[in-house]
């Protein structure tokens, strides 16, 4: 039992760290960022706290040390230096260590964590010497904690502040108060000016206003109080709690306006229900009958309005709440809801042949119902890939550090989502994009600013959706590829031949091959040449595709293009002969017919025309050896696989079909052509085509045919 | 720091500078009832060039306002600067409906959606 919560635990402290990271660099940019130090103190704050509660003793006193300096820090004791992130990164390296290592929770720091710590307590010490009056460390942690106590306690006030007519006499300005009370929360002023007298009766330095102040805080009344401290002994301060948590769970909608009138002493009782009496306004009335002022009546609104507000946020605060579940137990979610969907298809063709109309409006609510399922058990699987982004915004700034280039990671579209297990199995690629741009693509600052260009460098990260898929680009403002070191280390290596013609787009599609790298000397970041290879086998294996485009000194952009999900696929159901196949609706571009005569006139050549355009094609029929008489006339479907258009010809096209996708099991892992199967209404297996796979085969096949039909005419 | 007597007065128009705070809440009261009387119907008061202001001022505007109203004038208000407008703000001036002692929509607090 213990084991699962301290799972949970893991899992929960790698998430904050996460967060962390992100805060820590956030924070070099905007160090005086009170909102980023609070969380950055808190996420601390939270590691250490359940750390000693499941037995992580050394992680808790490691952490207690950043905790103590961040707290510093809050509190204004210590700036923010590029030190103090960079200390406290390593030290986020170390906490996750200690998370892995399960055997050694309560044995004493390493070296490098011992290091660390002296590091931070070398930091405070500075402090303390420059400031005298700075507070203890241990004394700040108490009173962080109060503070964290209090948080949960949000609450709305309502502050009558009454200043008496001497008020300014000594030169008092209210305004920087008020000012101060935004500080603490949301809050809405409202001045009473109904005792203003005309300018002939006015004492220009008397205060003959008085204020309605709604706020909504987590600081507890006495910070509210504090504000007001030194015109305490020269004003009435009334402060009451409206409106928390607790009162609006006890179902309590907020008060009337007349309501709040009333307990402010603005209106009686009887005043109220006279009012009341009449159908109209509240508002409306009331001033209309000259019985209460305007500016009453707005602080009260005001005061409704903020409460609302306050609710509001609560409310959303509340619904963003999540669950953690297993991976495993949505992936059998996600396979149960296939299962259904074939069933519910069945169940629809049994009912349309069975020609009962109760039968039928069964059907067709449980299809319904299905659809809806199936969307939403999809959309679960669904995660933004900001978390994937997350990461190489550390990678990027570690790996430029230690060359000595100065990179600027710009993300967009970090709220796009995907599957989950497409985003877990992008990480890899983009990781090596990411090292290929900072270490090839941009410059040192010298040889940028030599080259006219900003000695800061940029790589721009970002996603977007485009139809069924999702386009991710890594661009670069860097030195480009250059065409010609490119074509010759391919010859050198013998990829191509030396007097092939090359488009430039061929020329970048030679850099994913394996084993080509064409960095002048190997370095940490990358240039084993295994770097693009991997990142092609990768998206590959995501049913993506990826293109290289750059110009040279301008910079390079490498753009992925992905399917949303490997659950599910939008296809195009095709028959020959009694099969079925599913082809993948991305890449479809046309079906055509293909008469007998025309085959007869290609003379036995895989090729048509096609609006005056040559295009090969490929028999499934051959291809998946299926001997049936061909048929009198037969259906293409033009496609285009990897930029050329190819043809799929078949002897009918069934149909679009969505479909979860079942892998095929490990006895058919050795078939390329085929990523997997899609059982249809009736329990028949239709196979989904790999059309890449397929053209390739289909192409080895054409040249060993025509190579034996070479040799045999010899 | 700018006196009332160098900012310009011209027919109706007053023009205010500078920093409007108690040092110089009687002095600044006391211009501007003078020149108050002297208009006849239309009064405008010039409040571009405020660097600064606190409640003791917002309290005067609010006074001749309301001894305009009673003597049957038009006091307005043109380009109040930005450190007005947020003194304004802050000390809660603003009002979504003019207060009971004003008519129509001349209150000088009521804040205009858009604007």
């Amino acid at each position: 039992m213990l084991d699962q919560h301290r799972e949970t635990f893991i899992q929960e402290a790698n998430d904050l760290l996460r967060e962390l990271e992100e805060s820590l660099l956030d924070l070099e940019e905007k160090s005086t960022d009170q909102e980023l130090i609070g969380s950055i103190f808190r996420a601390l704050h939270t590691i250490k706290g359940s750390g000693s509660m499941f037995g992580y003793d050394k992680l808790a006193t490691f952490t207690h040390e950043i905790e103590t300096a961040y707290d510093l820090v809050r509190s204004g004791g210590l700036s923010v230096t590029r030190i103090l992130v960079d200390s406290t990164l390593s030290a986020c390296d170390e906490i996750r260590g200690m998370l892995t290592d399960d055997e050694d929770r309560s044995g004493a720091l390493s070296d490098a964590q011992t290091a660390i710590v002296e590091g931070f307590r070398n930091l405070l010490k500075n402090t303390h010497s420059d400031k005298p009056s700075a507070p203890t460390p241990d004394a700040v942690v108490v009173d962080a904690e109060v503070n964290s106590d209090e948080l949960q306690h949000e609450c709305t006030y309502r502050v009558r502040l009454t200043p008496s007519p001497d008020l300014f006499s000594n030169g008092t300005n209210l305004l920087p108060l008020f000012e101060e009370m935004q500080g603490l929360g949301t809050c809405r002023i409202t001045a009473q000016v109904e005792n203003i007298p005309r300018l002939q009766e006015l004492d220009p330095e008397a205060c003959y206003t008085f204020w309605d102040i709604a706020i909504n805080t987590d600081r507890g009344q006495n910070a509210i109080r504090d504000v007001f401290i030194f015109v305490e002994d020269r004003c009435r301060l009334e402060i009451s709690v409206i409106d928390s948590m607790e009162r609006e769970a006890d179902g309590k909608g907020y008060l009337k306006l007349g309501e709040i009138l009333v307990q402010r002493g603005d209106l009686s009782k009887d005043n109220m229900q006279d009012i009341l009496s009449q159908q109209h306004r509240f508002g409306e009335l009331a001033t209309e009958a000259g019985i209460i002022d305007h500016g009453k009546i707005e602080s009260a609104l005001q005061e409704q309005q903020l409460v609302r507000e306050a609710r509001d946020k609560r409310a959303t605060v509340e619904q963003a709440s999540t669950i953690r579940v297993p991976a495993e137990r949505l992936d059998s979610l996600i396979n149960m809801v296939g299962e259904l969907v074939t069933v519910q298809s069945r169940l629809t063709q049994v009912a349309n042949s069975s020609h009962s109309q109760a039968i039928l409006q069964v059907a067709e609510d449980v299809e319904r119902l299905t659809a809806e399922l199936r969307d939403n058990t999809m959309s679960i699987r669904m995660v933004p890939i900001g978390s994937a982004f997350s990461r190489l915004r550390r990678l990027v700034r570690d790996l430029s550090q230690e060359l000595g280039k100065e990179i600027d990671l710009l993300t967009e579209g970090a709220e796009t989502e995907l599957d989950k297990t497409v985003i877990e199995r992008l990480n890899d690629p983009l990781v090596h994009l990411i090292r290929n741009s900072v270490d090839h693509g941009i410059q040192n600052p010298q040889v940028r600013t030599a080259a006219g260009k900003p000695s800061r460098g940029t790589i721009r990260l970002s996603a977007c959706h485009s139809g069924a898929s999702v386009q991710v680009t890594v661009s670069d403002d860097g030195q480009g590829l250059d065409l010609e070191t490119i074509r010759l280390k391919a010859i050198e290596k013998g990829l191509i031949a030396p007097d092939a013609l090359l488009s430039e787009r061929e020329v970048f599609a030679l850099v994913l091959l394996p084993g080509f790298s064409t960095a002048q000397k190997v370095t940490n970041v990358s240039g084993r040449g295994v770097g693009m290879d991997v990142v092609k086998k990768n998206i590959d294996s995501l049913q993506g595709t990826i293109e290289i485009s750059s110009k040279q000194n301008i910079g390079t952009t490498i753009t992925l293009k992905l399917p949303l999900t490997l659950a599910i696929i939008d296809g195009l159901l095709v028959r020959v002969a009694n099969e079925f196949f599913v082809v993948p609706l991305t890449s479809i571009e046309e079906c055509v017919e293909l008469k007998l005569s025309d085959v007869k006139r290609a003379s036995g050549q895989h090729i048509t025309v096609i609006r005056g355009e040559l295009v090969p094609y490929v028999r499934l029929r051959e291809l998946f050896g299926i001997d049936e008489a061909l048929q009198a006339a037969e259906q293409i479907v033009i496609t285009r696989v990897e930029g050329n258009r190819v043809g799929i010809m078949v002897d009918e096209v069934v149909g679009q079909h969505q479909t979860v996708i079942k892998p095929l099991g490990r006895y058919y892992k050795h078939i390329n052509e085929v990523t997997g199967c899609s059982i249809l209404g009736d329990g028949t297996i239709a196979l989904i085509l790999d059309l890449a796979k397929v053209v390739k085969s289909a192409a080895r096949a054409e040249a060993a045919n025509y190579e034996n039909v070479q040799a045999g005419s010899v | 720091m700018q006196s009332v007597e160098n900012g310009l007065k011209q027919n109706s128009r007053l023009a205010l500078a500078g920093e409007l705070t108690i040092s110089r809440a009687s002095e600044l009261a006391a211009s501007i009832g003078q020149w108050l009387a002297e208009q006849e119907t239309v009064a405008v008061l010039d409040l571009a060039a405020v660097t600064a202001a606190d409640v003791s001022f917002l309290q005067i505007l609010c006074a001749a306002h309301r001894s305009s109203l009673r003597e049957g004038k038009s006091l307005s208000v043109v380009s109040p600067s930005r450190e007005l407008l947020r003194a304004m703000k802050t000390a809660g001036f603003e009002r979504r409906q003019p207060c009971t002692q004003c008519t129509g929509d001349t209150c000088l607090w009521q804040v205009k959606e858009g604007l």
